[in-house]
């Protein structure tokens, strides 16, 4: 006999195994998208860098240096927020995987090239920005369900 | 292509040497956030009981502390946060010692008691001898090395010029340059941020300079790895030729020939091609290090500090930059694997 479960138990058991299914798979990540990008953008260009996401995640790409460091990441941001780094207003040019063909001026050394096969996830997008600053880049990649940390920036691109 | 099969050949060689994928150290304390890069290149947390081998690399936070045990023997490195330790190897004087190697930050050793072959220590811009030593190694994001003997001897060498030093005695070496005068070591433990500020100012002052002491620094690790490939390259071709030699025997069914030659020529050749390849990887790993801590470091000050004038503001010092980096790239770079980066 084919028997069929209620839908409101179908529901709620859906409801249960969707989160499971989240936090077991802890590699699952969508790719950011533009909506990340400006959220990132608004907070470095307010100063807010202790809430960009990702600011402390080593390994992370600056033009064509590694910083594997979490004292270099803080470094960066702290002297960054210093400095009054505003990359707005800006223009999303491109937002797409991290693969050749990269922008011209794009880092061509092997940290970088190196960052990119083994250090980011399927996730990770590049973001070219048109800024009143000239062509900058991020690297962006996701984090759960919509979650998205900063990897990489640069720029400008020459 | 050529150049990355020979090292992919010589690579395999490296099989050859005794001992040297043994395990080198164990992870006996941890405290924050402490990072392991293992010779492969994977990244993970450093677990108290972790034994690392030679290629790996301990990161320390901000907040992070670790101690490991050295094997054999038992002596005991601190590593302090915000620093990195590399676990190499290198030939010296016909013999392969273990080499720990500061690439930033510092790391006080010290070794209870006197074992067969005590490891040689440095930066990634200097390299020193220890007989029965306790020694703190410090390392600066100029690619500055500030080593200070608490007891025992160390022998230093930097820009071809060698340093004695004695318990309470250290010396300041800049890359690429002769070590400077030794002075009394208080005995006490250097602020070592107040060392590494200092030197952050001296770089902001004048980067051209700093950049240009590792560019000398870089150039006597290309010198080295020249002769190094030149001798590779010739015990490659006698190689060769005693394999060619041995092939003959083997079609020949000489088999007192195939055990004279395999005795007597292809395996010492074989040893002396992976000796000298391991003095290539050494000289290559340590000019990736300065590369990385040292003049990224530099760039990163400078970037950050000036994310939008950058060109305009440093413009001799981007110059030399790109020149390092252009010559790391052709020099050093056929010498290493992704892993390594």
């Amino acid at each position: 006999m084919h028997r069929t479960l209620h839908p409101q138990l179908r529901l709620t058991l859906l409801g249960l195994l969707l989160p499971f299914l989240y936090f077991s798979c802890a590699s699952f990540a969508l790719p950011p998208g533009q909506g990340a990008v400006e959220r990132t953008l608004a907070l470095i260009d307010s100063g807010a860098m202790a809430a960009v996401p990702g600011r402390a995640s080593a390994p992370f790409l600056l033009d064509g240096e590694i910083l594997l460091r979490q004292a270099d990441l803080d470094s960066l941001w702290s002297n960054l927020a210093a400095a009054r780094l505003r990359l707005g207003p800006a223009t999303i040019v491109s937002l797409g995987k991290v693969a050749a063909p990269f922008p011209a001026g794009f880092p061509n050394t092997m940290e970088a090239r190196s960052f990119i096969a083994r250090r980011l996830d399927a996730s990770a997008r590049l973001v070219l920005l048109d800024t009143a600053a000239g062509p900058w880049w991020l690297i962006l990649e996701g984090q759960g369900l919509g979650g998205s940390r900063l990897r990489g920036i640069g720029g400008p691109l020459k | 292509m050529k150049q990355r099969l020979l090292f992919a050949v010589a690579f395999g060689l490296l099989l050859a040497l005794p001992g040297l994928w043994a395990q080198k150290a164990e992870a006996v304390y941890t405290s924050g956030r402490v990072d392991l890069k293992k010779a492969g290149g994977k990244l993970s947390s450093l677990e108290i009981g972790t034994r690392l081998a030679v290629g790996d690399s301990v990161l320390t936070s901000k907040d992070g502390r670790a101690e490991l045990k050295l094997l054999p023997g038992g002596a005991s490195l601190k590593v302090r946060p915000s620093s990195v330790l590399l676990i190499g190897e290198k030939n010296f004087s016909g013999q392969s010692q273990t080499a720990l190697q500061v690439l930033a930050g510092s790391v006080s050793m010290k070794f209870e008691k006197l074992v067969e072959k005590e490891p040689l220590v440095g930066t990634g811009a200097c390299v020193a001898a220890i007989r029965g030593t306790e020694v703190e190694v410090y390392a600066a994001m100029d690619g500055s090395t500030l080593l200070a003997v608490i007891s025992g001897a160390v022998s230093l060498e930097s820009g071809g010029v060698s340093v004695d030093l004695a318990a309470d005695e250290a010396v300041e070496v800049r890359p690429g340059q002769a070590p400077g005068p030794k002075f009394a070591w208080l005995g006490r433990e250097k602020d070592f941020s107040a060392w590494n500020r200092g030197r952050l100012e001296a770089f902001l002052a004048d980067p051209l300079s700093a950049a240009l002491e590792v560019e000398a620094q870089l150039a006597d690790y290309r010198a080295s790895l020249k002769g190094l490939l030149a001798d590779l390259a010739a015990q490659t071709a006698l190689y060769d030729t005693a394999m060619g030699e041995l092939k003959s025997a083997l079609e020949a069914k000489d088999e007192g020939r195939v055990a004279t030659l395999r005795k007597e020529k292809v395996f010492p050749l074989t040893l002396a091609r992976a000796t000298i390849f391991l003095n290539v990887r050494f000289y290559a790993l340590s000019a990736l290090s300065l590369r990385r801590f040292a003049l990224g470091d530099m760039y990163l000050e400078l970037k950050s500090r000036h994310p939008l004038d950058l060109a305009a503001a440093y413009a001799p010092y981007l110059e030399a930059h790109r020149r390092i980096l252009a010559d790391f790239e052709t020099t050093f770079v056929p010498q290493l694997v992704e892993a390594d980066i």
